[in-house]
């Protein structure tokens, strides 16, 4: 399994708890759009979850950039390296 | 399978006993933003399903408002959790941005229809108070605050909790702050400490300490500047579980889910080694590392017996080791007169912790355990789930600040009586050594000599009515919990009769050991609380007090005298009280619930004429 689909695994598993909902129902693409939990709340929960879990602080413009869990990946990814 | 799987299907399975352990064992090993997400819909679902049994504490209610001047909503799934972890059910209701002001004006709004039992005013001066942040700014925000807690207690008898403030990140004069008298530095330690005397000459008005929070974890981590920028959250994502816990300290004694004894090892926790092997002069107990880590652990435990908690051991030794290294250990702090119970041998910790909660006569739900072994800690959890165990770190050094931070030991009043109750039981000891030597029980209760005073609750007695109330569980007819403001609103009515009583005997004071809120309405009188503390249940108190009442609301006219009996996991102890003395069922409800009627024109409960009552009509 790549690093990138580890990390996207992990971020769909932390997005569940969060959001409430089945991992098994988040994909990638899944976010504010099709997610019905999905709300500006849930949305910094998650954000801050995240920042806990990875050990990671976003700009504020990336925060508001993540329209979905694979975005969300990808920006968590680039404060990794 | 994962465990939140597992949970799920259990759920699903209706095995909701089984589905609440993984929940727990969930936030355990894991607390944080995410598992608080998980665990909170699963409890929320459990709250409607699941049977009283399946949750190992009852699950109590707490309504909390948050009036609030910053982005709070990443904190309340925590302290959800939290709360949940604890059987405690908590319902919030979240102020409008930056209205706190407005809110706690406003005894119509939504605010007060939420009907909350505690308010939180959750402040950040850069929203709330910018004026703290200028010279001189201090008085004006302090009236600002004053202001808002007295207009919220106009029209609520809630608790209130607020936040004090930490200094700016940065000072605009820099250096040149300090050489001011009215510097900003100056103005925020004015601030603060106006806010303890402010909390201090109220009632039920308490200060969160957020500065010191923020200043024990750093002020440079604890903070997160770009998301107070963007969406006014000032907290960093690592500071949200500790900033949850801080406000745990309050809810733990605020929902009356406080420990009332300490249970405690022996070996590598109270000192190091093994006293079996090591013998007393091997164990590590001193002033001096490595033995000064175990003598802090004691130094705590030695605070929280000042506090009103009772020690007891737990510990697999044999008894003699034990007790001399107890007795004779030059280094010990806590000695044979400290704790309440012993149990030393070579049985499991499960059983000792229930054989101390009967010694006690307290529920095992009351009982903290402190063990540095896990295996023991985990035969705990699993056989008395009701007990809270404390989960020690592998190091000796973080025992004592461990131990100190745990919620469930705070209490937000201490009464005299707290401040005895180690002797007390003490005495109790020699009450029960009484007890075996004479014959009958009667012969029992004459020899006791006791004496009951009935005092209206004045404000000497009101901190300690209100905690009889929120602390009784046994001997408690209605088990209503009410704030100090709430029994002084009731004392103070003409309609109601108030009265805690006191109890004394030839072996010492009891103190105020009960509590009766009678209300009169025409011929009819309803006692809306009636309890009686562990300690003097079974030695006729409760039949002169009841006695008493029923001649006193007869003298007032009265021909009924009614009350319900309401059942809790933990009240059978007085289930038959109103049937023993003549009562008659008049109704039931649902959940159990028995009304109970006498006729007081025809005949009064008799008032056992070993005890001798006095009755005094001002503060005595």
């Amino acid at each position: 399994m790549s690093a990138s689909q580890e990390l996207l695994d992990s971020i769909r598993g932390l997005a569940a708890d969060v959001l409430g909902v089945s991992a098994s129902a988040l994909t990638a693409a899944s976010g504010p759009d099709n997610v019905e939990a999905w709300d500006s709340v849930a949305h910094l929960n998650l954000v801050m979850a995240a920042e806990e879990q990875f050990g990671v602080s976003l700009d504020p413009s990336e925060i508001e950039g993540v329209h979905s869990l694979g975005e969300l990946a990808g920006v968590i990814a680039k404060h990794r390296q | 399978m994962t465990v939140r799987e597992q949970t799920d299907l259990h759920i699903e399975a209706g095995e909701y006993g089984a589905a609440i352990h993984g929940l727990r064992e969930i936030w355990r090993t894991e607390p944080g933003s995410a598992a608080a997400g998980f665990v909170n819909t699963r409890y929320r679902k459990l709250a409607g399903l699941a049977a009283a049994g399946d949750w190992p504490r009852a699950l109590v209610q707490a309504r909390v408002a948050v009036l609030r001047s910053y982005t709070v909503e990443p904190l309340l799934p925590l302290v959800e959790a939290l709360c949940w972890q604890e059987g405690i059910q908590v319902q919030f209701h979240l102020g409008e941005f930056n209205a706190w002001a407005q809110e706690a004006r406003d005894g119509d709004g939504a605010v007060a229809r939420f009907q909350p039992g505690i308010v939180l005013l959750a402040l950040d001066p850069r929203t709330a108070l910018p004026d703290l942040y200028t010279p001189g700014g201090a008085t004006s925000s302090l009236a600002a605050v004053e202001s808002a807690v007295d207009a919220l207690q106009r029209w609520s008898q809630a608790r209130i909790i607020v936040t004090n403030a930490c200094p700016p990140e940065r000072l605009a004069e820099g250096l040149l702050d300090s050489r001011r008298p009215d510097g900003v530095r100056e103005q925020v330690a004015a601030f603060n400490s106006g806010l303890n005397r402010m909390a201090l000459a109220r009632q039920g008005v308490y200060v969160l300490d957020a500065q010191a929070l923020a200043a024990r974890h750093g002020y440079a981590a604890w903070g997160d500047a770009r998301k107070w920028h963007s969406v006014r959250q000032p907290l960093a994502a690592t500071s949200l579980l500790p900033m949850a816990r801080e406000w745990m300290r309050f809810l733990h004694p605020m929902t009356g889910r406080t420990a009332k004894v300490c249970v405690t090892d022996l070996d590598n926790t109270l000192w190091g080694g093994v006293i079996g092997e090591d013998g007393i002069d091997g164990i590590r107990l001193s002033s001096d590392p490595p033995g000064a880590h175990f003598q802090a652990l004691q130094q705590v435990l030695l605070d929280l017996y000042r506090r009103g908690i009772l020690l007891a051991i737990a510990s697999k030794n044999n008894p003699d080791d034990a007790l001399e290294a107890i007795t004779r250990h030059p280094d010990m702090l806590l000695r044979r007169e400290h704790f309440a119970a012993l149990q030393i041998h070579w049985h499991e910790k499960s059983q000792s912790l229930r054989a101390i909660a009967a010694e006690l006569n307290l529920g095992v739900d009351s009982l903290a355990f402190i063990d540095d072994n896990p295996v023991e800690r985990q035969q705990v959890r699993d056989n008395v789930p009701e007990a809270w165990v404390i989960e020690l770190p592998a190091d000796p050094a973080q025992y004592a600040a461990t131990v100190a931070a745990q919620p469930f030991f705070e209490r937000l009043s201490i009464t005299e009586e707290d401040r005895e109750r180690g002797s007390l039981y003490a005495a109790e000891r020699e009450r029960t050594a009484l007890r075996s030597e004479t014959g009958s029980v009667e012969e029992f209760l004459r020899s006791l000599e006791q004496q009951a005073d009935l005092l209206p609750v004045t404000a000497r007695q009101l901190e300690r009515a209100a905690q009889l109330t929120q602390k009784t569980n046994q001997f408690n007819l209605t088990t209503r919990r009410y704030s100090e403001a709430e029994v002084a609103a009731r004392a103070a009515d003409g309609n109601w009769i108030v009265r805690v009583i006191r109890v004394r005997d030839r072996y010492g004071d009891n103190g105020i050991v009960g509590l009766a809120m009678v209300s009169v309405d025409g011929d009819a009188a309803e006692v809306d609380t009636f309890l009686l503390s562990c300690r003097v249940i079974s030695r006729g108190v409760e039949s002169a007090l009841l006695g008493w009442l029923a001649a006193e609301v007869a003298g007032r006219g009265c021909r009924t005298l009614r009350g319900w009996f309401l059942p809790t996991r933990k009240n059978a102890p007085c289930k038959e009280f109103y049937a023993q003395h003549g009562f008659q069922v008049a109704r039931q409800d649902d959940a159990g619930g028995m009304l109970w009627e006498l006729d007081v024109s025809a005949a009064l409960p008799a008032i056992p004429d070993w005890i001798v009552m006095h009755t005094a009509m001002g503060d005595d």
